[in-house]
């Protein structure tokens, strides 16, 4: 099992009078090699999951062990270093820096750990080939489409080959085609074994996964398994 | 050493943004270095001046014309005077005005003003002294050349085939400004020291010595009283060197002039310095800040990408140090080129002007580091959370 999570709540403006429910009492098992999306409406608690669940923010109650590692006792800088290794992002804004080059983009994480530097270099150009970005290593990203954008973005995400790949709405900003390539790209990358959980409000994008959780008023209020 | 990397790239890709802070760093290092320059060289002249004081030295300045008919007095024949313990001698002839260059005055001068060094007695005299009675606000480029800079310094002044002709270890300089705005330059001493001069730049043309006044002969003498004379007998012999012999100036008196002069050069300079300084952190941390801000959703990539708050801390002041190291970089050569404008002097920067201009780079940098840091701290969380 990659991700145990039981009881988590979280809330937000708990010290006020309105206070906002996010997550209430998620249970999420996602084993090892999985595709599963997370799905709900707008304000249904999908990207406070997923924060929670890649590090980016702390549950107030509740359990969490990745990869059999309990994150709840883990201090920020070991935190830090799992966004770093074992988890990738895809943003729906692609979260690049618009002025950097394309492997200037990828190299970020890079930054952050002590691998060597000319290894991760070769292993940037070798994912930006297979994503057919072999002729934009040095283009800045701002003059790349969506989709090149994205798969940037995804690139990054790899670079240091992480066990888990969460990517939030990462087909929001593309047109219908350039969704279906990046998800069949994500389909691709889950099957050399990378764990994969994408939250999405799109019903079709969900299809691609094997299975749906979904989520209403920050609770788990269904799960489908898909073909 | 790693997160220079990203440190670096934001700074270049900053670097437009960053313009308006290394503009104030720099005029303000610039004008701080200028301000506090005159203040050092003018409490240094004190110091010298001290030392003769305390030595209870006067100074007998002669100035003669062919017209005025005081006669110049020997080391010799000064010494016999009852009351005069020592004579050092800084005899300053026509033969070395040979060559001096000219200079525009915006007025006439009226002040004589008489730099000087020498090796002939060690124990009284440490380095470049200057005199001067009452010297004007209006002739200020030519008091501090003389005040601020150590014999070298002066002898860079002067256009090196000048030395060239003359012969030996020069270590008495005066400097006359005349009434009709005339201006000569002498030196004086023994040795051997065209190997130096040699070595020096010609500087640009500044010093006019008119044929017609080709006459000026001036002897300067420092004089040690007996130390067995009253204050009595010690005024009665200034008149009588005043009347007979030239001009008797009291270090003691030029002293405390000098230490008042200073003392309100202080209060003056130092409230506007830190205010420069007060406006420069301000302006410098406000840009900064901005930038900071401006780079908030880099720094939440980051930390998407597995870097630590400190590290994201860690690459902002990164980019502060690049911005101060650079400014520092370019704020030397323009102080060097502010100050052979300004001061008239050949470019020259000081321990004391490099100190200055750490300490102002230091303060900003600090400053600045902090502003970004409390930013981070409080903002960072947000970016890709929603806490």
């Amino acid at each position: 099992m990659l991700i145990e999570m039981t009881g988590i709540y979280k809330t937000y403006l708990s010290n006020t009078d309105n206070p906002v429910y996010a997550l209430r009492g998620i249970d999420l098992f996602v084993k090892k090699g999985e595709i599963i999306a997370i799905s709900g409406k707008s304000g249904s608690g999908k990207s406070t999951l997923l924060h929670i669940l890649g590090c980016l923010d702390n549950a107030d109650c509740g359990k969490y062990f990745f990869d059999n590692c309990d994150i709840n006792n883990l201090p920020e800088r070991k935190k830090a270093n799992l966004r770093n290794k074992e988890i990738g992002y895809v943003m729906q804004d692609f979260a690049l820096i618009p002025d950097f080059s394309v492997m200037d983009n990828v190299m970020i994480p890079s930054y952050f750990n002590k691998e060597n530097m000319k290894k991760m270099t070769e292993k940037a150009e070798r994912i930006l080939t297979d994503f057919e970005l072999s002729g934009y290593f040095n283009s800045p990203v701002n003059r790349l489409s969506g989709g090149q954008k994205q798969r940037v973005a995804i690139a990054r995400a790899l670079l240091l080959e992480p066990k888990l790949l969460l990517a939030d709405e990462p087909t929001g900003a593309l047109d219908e085609e350039t969704g279906k390539s990046i998800m069949n790209l994500f389909k691709e990358i889950n099957k050399e074994g990378t764990t994969v959980i994408v939250v999405t409000h799109d019903a079709n994008v969900a299809s691609y996964c094997q299975r749906t959780i979904r989520l209403h008023d920050g609770e788990i209020v269904g799960e489908e398994q898909n073909q | 050493m790693r997160l220079l990397i990203p440190a670096l790239k934001l700074f270049i890709k900053n670097i437009k943004t960053y313009i308006l802070s290394f503009l104030l760093l720099i005029a303000c290092t610039v004008l701080i270095n200028g301000k506090l320059s005159e203040l050092f060289a003018k409490t240094r002249y004190t110091d010298d001046i001290r030392h003769f004081s305390e030595k209870d030295a006067y100074l007998l300045s002669q100035f003669l014309s062919i017209e005025s008919g005081i006669p110049s007095l020997s080391d010799d024949e000064l010494s016999d005077i009852k009351g005069i313990n020592k004579v050092m001698s800084c005899n300053c002839s026509r033969t070395t005005l040979n060559g001096l260059m000219q200079m525009d005055f915006p007025e006439k001068a009226k002040e004589v003003y008489v730099a000087y060094t020498t090796n002939g007695y060690t124990d009284e005299v440490k380095i470049p002294l200057l005199i001067g009675r009452h010297p004007k606000q209006r002739y200020d480029g030519v008091y501090e050349i003389l005040v601020s800079q150590s014999l070298s310094k002066i002898l860079q002044l002067n256009n090196e085939y000048v030395f060239n002709e003359v012969e030996g270890q020069y270590n008495v300089f005066v400097v006359g400004i005349l009434a009709e705005g005339n201006v000569f330059l002498s030196l004086s001493g023994s040795g051997n020291a065209s190997s130096y001069f040699k070595e020096i730049t010609s500087a640009p043309p500044w010093i006019i010595i008119p044929k017609e006044h080709s006459y000026i002969k001036s002897y300067i003498k420092i004089v040690f009283f007996d130390e067995s004379l009253n204050p009595l007998e010690k005024d009665d012999l200034i008149v009588r060197l005043n009347t007979d012999y030239g001009y008797t100036y009291s270090f003691r008196s030029v002293y405390s002039e000098l230490l008042e002069s200073v003392k309100r050069d202080i209060a003056d300079k130092l409230p506007s310095c830190a205010l420069l300084l007060l406006i420069c952190i301000t302006c410098v941390t406000g840009c900064v800040s901005l930038n900071t801000l401006n780079d908030m959703k880099i720094y939440g990539i980051f930390r998407l990408c597995g870097a630590t708050k400190r590290k994201c801390v860690t690459v902002a002041s990164l980019i502060n140090l690049f911005l101060i190291l650079s400014s520092l970089l370019f704020s030397v050569p323009i102080f060097n080129m502010y100050a052979s404008v300004a001061y008239r002097q050949p470019p020259y920067i000081s321990w004391r002007n490099y100190a200055i201009t750490i300490l102002i780079y230091t303060a900003s940098f600090i400053v600045s580091a902090v502003i970004p840091r409390t930013i981070l701290n409080k903002t960072i969380f947000n970016l890709y959370s929603e806490t």
